[in-house]
């Protein structure tokens, strides 16, 4: 498997890991969180599966291409429509969270429409690169912010303050029914693999998954999701985690560096965390832009020889964003979030596959005629 | 499409670029416009019912630290009826801003303890910019009187009580550390009771006294521990260095030095009565005597010691028992060995009145220093 492939699924698990996840994850501590988490790592793997080997079918095409020469137009428009308003929120939602995290513990005086402003040039930026290049960005980035956030986590895991009794009781629930809604929620982060729908295309000799890649891909979201859940128990305890917002921004807060250039680790923690979320919400865009501007071209549209299309999208995309980054409450975003996880994400990946399935019988029913 | 590209890159450049032309209205505050918190206590208000007093040491900037005479500290308190309030009514009396974000203690009167603890501590957790690394600690007479005072050790450019918790000054078994976040989780969470290290201020005025403890017990009054059983819960509980023992036997009196503790302990239900299994290990070297020793006696000793300190520690977990408090969250353990079920803590409940505690002490004697 490519290697650019694992950076996709690592990136975006790890983003959610600090916003999102914990926080659906650790208020369902006492109704099934933990068999939830069990099913989720197959689920989640099992996706990444199929939606890897179906993309190796079409070598180099995004899924516009694809859907164009296979499926009728009728069904591909509203399609990928729906897909480019699905990517564009789940990246709007990163964004704003993150936004939440930088006024609260780094900026606490600092406007709100300047923070989301920052990013939003920054990602604007991104996501105007071509995909090889955010490829190229994203691997950059992961290898520095890598080494950072391991290091925190070995700190955290040999911390003489953490109390591994929590850890255990958080593990003794694991005798209830598996909550759907942590379910959703941990599934969701390993879902990085459907961003190949636009990605593919740099992918023109992806393979079917191996057995090694997925067996190590397993290793990491295991890791992942059971960090996402249990460390912050081991900081913060089982029964009073339940109303922090930000659970690992708490719990990077809990560790101390006590010989360290600062003492504080949460800085460090939160500078590598934007620094992945501001990669993946590029993806996210540039995905959503790109399936966007597949569907609604303005041909005319044009200012001298540069087509404004892409430009006018951006724009629409910067004011929705800021309106949302003043108007919501962090309570209805993780409602959304979270009716999102368990909602929206599951048909996306169906009609995704089911998509991606009917085109590839439509593929081959046309092979053989070109052979004959 | 490199022309349109081009565009692209360099209107995207000029938006970058433009941020700087507001440079000055960013939220950020110069050092001399801020003066830093380094220290709070909240003691029970005297004019306000059931308000607090709450009192900050507040450390001045001085441009060289060298040319300062002394310490310049300004110490600043306010009655109010929440700890918010009293802040925000400080921030009228100071023209700078304080900042917080440096302060690492938080002394508390032993009065609040017995009350509702959230209702003021909420105002410490809630806050973005509060460290969850901010040490706590109880003090003997009151929290104004125990903040505002200057040690003789004290030197510019370091505060005191900082040194004595961070583990980077002294370190010792009688002085008990507790962090912000520990004190949250311990105090919400069922099974374990929260300790905090009591402060207190010598005879004639000159330095801290910090050895003794004290185990908050819900809505009631908490149990205070004397140094001797600090100094058992703080190396058994925390694994603390630097404990050290005398030992007398006939003429021969010796000084043990212990710098390793382990503790390790099982509860034990199935085999008669309730038990608690509780393995201690020691190791450490002879510091002090007065006769000459035979290396060859150290068994003798070992067993000696061993059989005295076991006694100790025995004192100290009836104690606990008889007091009904558990700071070593034996309740934490017995719900972390069982799969969940309605009513398990109850059950602990009752169990723990009754429990008898078995405990095997072993210690390692390595030598006798560096003579015989």
């Amino acid at each position: 498997m490519n290697r650019f492939l694992f950076y996709l699924i690592l990136i975006s698990m790890m983003t959610y890991m600090v916003s999102t996840t914990p926080r659906t994850l650790i208020q369902g501590s006492t109704s099934g969180t933990v068999p939830a988490l069990i099913l989720a790592i197959i689920a989640g793997m099992v996706v990444t599966y199929i939606i890897v080997s179906q993309f190796s079918h079409f070598p180099g095409q995004g899924l516009p291409e694809i859907l164009k020469s296979h499926i009728p137009k009728w069904f591909s428009t509203p399609l990928l429509l729906f897909l480019s308003i699905v990517w564009f929120y789940v990246g709007l939602s990163t964004l704003i969270i993150y936004t939440f995290i930088i006024n609260r513990f780094l900026l606490p005086e600092m406007s709100i429409y300047t923070i989301v402003l920052t990013f939003v040039l920054v990602i604007t930026y991104g996501i105007f690169m071509t995909t090889k290049s955010i490829f190229y960005m994203s691997e950059i980035i992961f290898l520095i912010v890598i080494p950072f956030i391991i290091f925190v986590q070995i700190k955290a895991y040999f911390s003489p303050s953490i109390n591994y009794d929590y850890i255990r009781i958080a593990i003794m629930q694991v005798n209830q029914m598996p909550n759907y809604r942590s379910f959703s929620a941990a599934t969701f982060i390993a879902m990085g693999a459907a961003n190949l729908i636009i990605f593919n295309r740099f992918f023109t000799k992806l393979q079917k998954p191996t057995r090694k890649g997925m067996a190590l891909l397993t290793l990491f979201f295991t890791y992942i999701l059971l960090t996402t859940y249990f460390l912050p128990m081991g900081f913060g305890g089982f029964d009073a985690l339940n109303n922090a917002l930000y659970p690992w921004i708490t719990t990077s807060d809990s560790i101390r560096m006590k010989f360290g250039l600062i003492e504080r680790v949460v800085f460090i923690f939160i500078g590598a965390f934007l620094a992945l979320s501001v990669v993946t919400i590029t993806m996210q865009w540039h995905i959503s832009m790109q399936l966007l501007s597949s569907v609604i071209y303005f041909k005319r549209f044009k200012w001298k020889s540069v087509n404004l299309t892409l430009p006018f999208f951006t724009i629409c995309f910067w004011t929705i964003t800021m309106y949302r980054a003043k108007t919501v409450t962090s309570n209805s975003l993780y409602k959304i979030v979270e009716f999102f996880d368990s909602i929206i994400v599951p048909i996306t990946i169906f009609l995704l596959i089911t998509s991606l399935w009917l085109a590839k019988k439509g593929a081959a029913s046309k092979c053989p005629d070109t052979k004959k | 499409m490199s022309r349109y590209k081009k565009v692209i890159k360099s209107s995207l450049t000029i938006v970058l670029l433009l941020p700087l032309l507001l440079q000055a209205g960013c939220a950020f505050k110069d050092i001399d416009k801020r003066v830093f918190v380094v220290g709070v206590g909240v003691d029970p208000s005297e004019k306000i019912r059931d308000g607090f007093k709450v009192t900050l040491k507040m450390i001045k900037p001085v441009g060289d630290v060298k040319q300062a005479p002394s310490q310049t500290y300004a110490y600043l308190s306010h009655d109010s009826e929440s700890v918010a309030e009293a802040i925000r009514m400080l921030e009228t009396r100071v023209d700078k801003v304080l900042d917080m974000g440096h302060n690492r203690i938080i002394i508390l009167n032993e009065k609040l303890l017995s009350e509702d603890i959230d209702t003021f501590m909420d105002f410490f957790t809630r806050r973005g910019d509060i460290q969850l690394i901010t040490y706590m600690a109880v003090a003997e007479t009151t929290a104004e009187e125990t903040i505002s005072f200057e040690p003789e050790t004290e030197t510019p450019a370091s505060i005191a009580l900082y040194n004595f918790f961070d583990q980077t000054g002294t370190e010792s078994p009688y002085v008990l550390t507790t962090f912000l976040f520990e004190f949250r989780r311990q105090v919400l969470s069922k099974g374990i009771n929260s300790t905090l290290p009591i402060i207190s201020i010598n005879g004639d005025e000159t330095a801290f006294i910090i050895n003794k403890s004290i185990v908050l017990k819900k809505e009631e009054k908490p149990v205070k521990l004397s140094e001797v059983e600090t100094k058992y819960f703080n190396s058994l509980s925390h694994n603390a260095a630097g404990f050290s023992y005398k030992i007398e036997e006939e003429d021969l009196i010796m000084v043990l030095n212990i710098d390793t503790v382990k503790m390790k302990y099982k509860i034990v239900l199935d085999e008669g009565p309730p038990r608690i299994d509780m393995k201690v290990t020691k190791y450490g070297t002879i510091g002090e005597s007065n006769e000459r020793l035979d290396i060859n006696n150290l068994k003798k000793y070992d067993t000696i010691a061993a059989g005295e300190m076991k006694k100790k520690v025995m004192e100290l977990l009836t104690k606990l028992q008889k007091n009904d408090i558990d700071p070593f969250g034996f309740g934490l353990r017995y719900r972390a060995t069982r799969l969940s079920r309605e009513g398990l803590f109850e059950e602990w409940n009752r169990i723990y009145p009754e429990i008898t505690f078995n405990v095997t002490m072993d210690i390692n004697l390595k030598s006798t220093g560096a003579i015989e």
